[in-house]
């Protein structure tokens, strides 16, 4: 927890998380990553609690969220941020199997910034993936309070 | 009646009367000889007995007379007795005579009575007759009762029996609708599962595949690279079969959101979206008039992308390619047709045609997983249309669904 990274992702699946950081690493936003295995995590890690209590104040630039998590969801992480005040204006974006109508719907009604259906194709996958990370890691001017990118 | 007894009691008490007088009668015959005497000198004698005979005589004379005035007087009562009677009489006979006036008034007053009375009775009998008659109806009005209220208790008795009939259907609807409710939700999160945990194995085989491929490519030869390609294209052809499938499934039990579809439109803007794909392509179109349809507007442009991009993928080898979208009314119905002049299919499978992943084609002549035509049925037959094909080999297929128009009773 000693260097502050700019994306959150929230991923159970080892080798989901292993080909997204490959298809980040093509944009060498790989080391901005930190990842949890759990909606749980995820809270606390945005609450700084539990393994994440002494983590400096800063708030990722956005948030990866799976949809479909052991414990706590991506739909009831996204819910909780989302009526927060403090960490409501934090970026979330789905990153999901889920092609389904009824989880769209939902996570945009519950507030999400984006919602990015991972296609079975790797080379659409690395592109969405890169796409996704140069947008909201370096286009995209992250609200008051994230960290910053170190140039 | 009390004048009858006064009448009878007077005669007899004139006769107790006149017995009163006959006794006075001998009473005073008696007393003179009683009271005579017998003297001593003869010549003296003789006149003093004549004198004393006269005196006799003339006392039994003045006797006589006082009895016969007595007498009289007791005729003169008698008579006057007799007159007062008379008069009583007369009076008697008069209150007879009116008692009889007042019987013969009485009577007919009685017989006028009776006459009204008899009247009374004839009307009674009449009104008896009529009421009668009343009570018959009455009893036939009842009777009519006791049959209709005998057919009302036997429908009672059905209506009863199709309540109970009816309650134990609902009651059977119901649960056939929750076991629907939950195959359905049981279904969903099948097809999420399928959704989420089939692709994602899916997923990673190309991811790896392809990171694979990439750091070692230099140093396999072709037949490997191939192997890998493979591989990789396998995946990808799964991870289509997944979502195909996901659609058609979804095709079936999403909710139909009805409303008035602009056919023309809809069908001009998928001619517009495929035609824009083909290009260097010589396409010949024409599409007649299509009328509004009611329907759910996602699945029918499903429909007609379908029909038209196979449409289009059939008649690749010709050039012009001729499609041709019409439309004909029949009955409550809307016959819609697509026909090509491409490659056409032979009618012995037709049957196979509209089956999901079935396909008439080989995968290198023409691309596809077969699921169109499945989509195509399943979305048509829920809105309550049929769907049917025609095809002669090498000259084309004409393709046609048919929808209700939406008007009642035309």
């Amino acid at each position: 927890m000693n260097q502050l990274k700019r994306i959150l992702l929230a991923e159970d699946n080892p080798k989901d998380v292993e080909l997204t950081l490959a298809a980040l690493e093509e944009n060498h936003l790989a080391n901005e990553v930190l990842v949890v295995n759990d909606g749980a995590q995820a809270l606390d890690f945005l609450y700084r609690r539990g393994a994440f209590k002494l983590r400096a104040p800063e708030n990722p630039a956005v948030v990866l969220l799976d949809l479909k998590m052991p414990k706590v969801d991506g739909l009831d992480v996204l819910r909780k941020v989302k009526a927060d005040d403090t960490l409501k204006m934090i970026p979330i974006v789905m990153l999901t199997s889920s092609r389904e109508e009824k989880d769209l719907v939902e996570s945009y009604q519950l507030g999400v910034n984006a919602y990015v259906v991972k296609p079975v194709d790797f080379q659409q996958f690395v592109d969405a993936v890169k796409q996704l990370g140069v947008f909201w890691g370096l286009i995209n001017e992250p609200p008051i309070g994230s960290v910053r990118r170190v140039r | 009646m009390g004048a009858v007894s006064e009448a009878h009691r007077g005669p007899r008490a004139q006769d107790d009367r006149a017995q009163e007088g006959d006794r006075g009668t001998e009473k005073q015959a008696g007393e003179p000889g009683s009271g005579r005497s017998v003297s001593g000198d003869r010549g003296q004698d003789d006149a003093r007995s004549t004198t004393s005979a006269i005196l006799n005589i003339l006392e039994d004379a003045a006797g006589e007379k006082a009895h016969v005035e007595a007498t009289q007087k007791a005729v003169l009562n008698i008579l006057e007795d007799s007159a007062e009677e008379k008069a009583r009489l007369a009076d008697t006979h008069r209150a007879a005579l009116n008692i009889l006036e007042d019987a013969a008034g009485e009577r007919a007053r009685v017989e006028g009575t009776q006459k009204a009375v008899l009247n009374i009775l004839d009307d009674f009998a009449e009104e008896k007759a009529r009421l009668a008659d009343t009570q018959r109806a009455a009893l036939n009005i009842l009777e009519d009762f006791d049959i209709e209220k005998n057919k009302v208790e036997s429908v009672n008795v059905e209506l009863r029996n199709e309540i109970a009939e009816r309650t134990r259907a609902e009651e059977a609807l119901r649960i056939a609708n929750t076991a629907v409710e939950r195959a359905n939700k049981e279904l969903e999160a099948f097809s999420y599962s399928v959704s989420h945990d089939l692709r994602a194995p899916l997923r990673h085989v190309d991811g790896f595949v392809n990171l694979l491929t990439k750091s070692v490519a230099p140093q396999l030869d072709e037949k490997h690279r191939r192997w890998l390609d493979m591989v990789s294209e396998s995946a990808k052809q799964m991870g289509r079969l997944i979502d195909d499938l996901l659609v058609f499934s979804r095709m079936g039990r999403s909710e139909l959101k009805t409303e008035r579809v602009d056919s023309e439109r809809l069908v001009g803007e998928v001619v517009r979206d495929l035609g824009e794909q083909e290009t260097g392509r010589s396409i010949e179109w024409e599409i007649g008039a299509l009328p509004p349809v009611p329907g759910d507007p996602p699945m029918l442009r499903l429909v007609w992308v379908n029909l038209i991009s196979n449409a289009l993928k059939y008649t690749r080898p010709k050039s012009p390619a001729r499609i041709e979208i019409s439309s004909r009314a029949e009955g409550s119905e809307v016959i819609f047709c697509v026909r090509d002049n491409g490659v056409g299919f032979d009618m012995q499978y037709v049957h196979r045609l509209f089956g999901v992943f079935q396909r008439l084609h080989g995968a290198t002549e023409f691309e596809g997983t077969g699921i169109g035509l499945a989509n195509v049925r399943r979305i048509v037959s829920r809105h309550g249309g049929r769907t049917w094909a025609e095809s002669t080999p090498g000259e084309g297929a004409i393709f046609y669904f048919s929808l209700p128009n939406g008007k009642e009773g035309s």
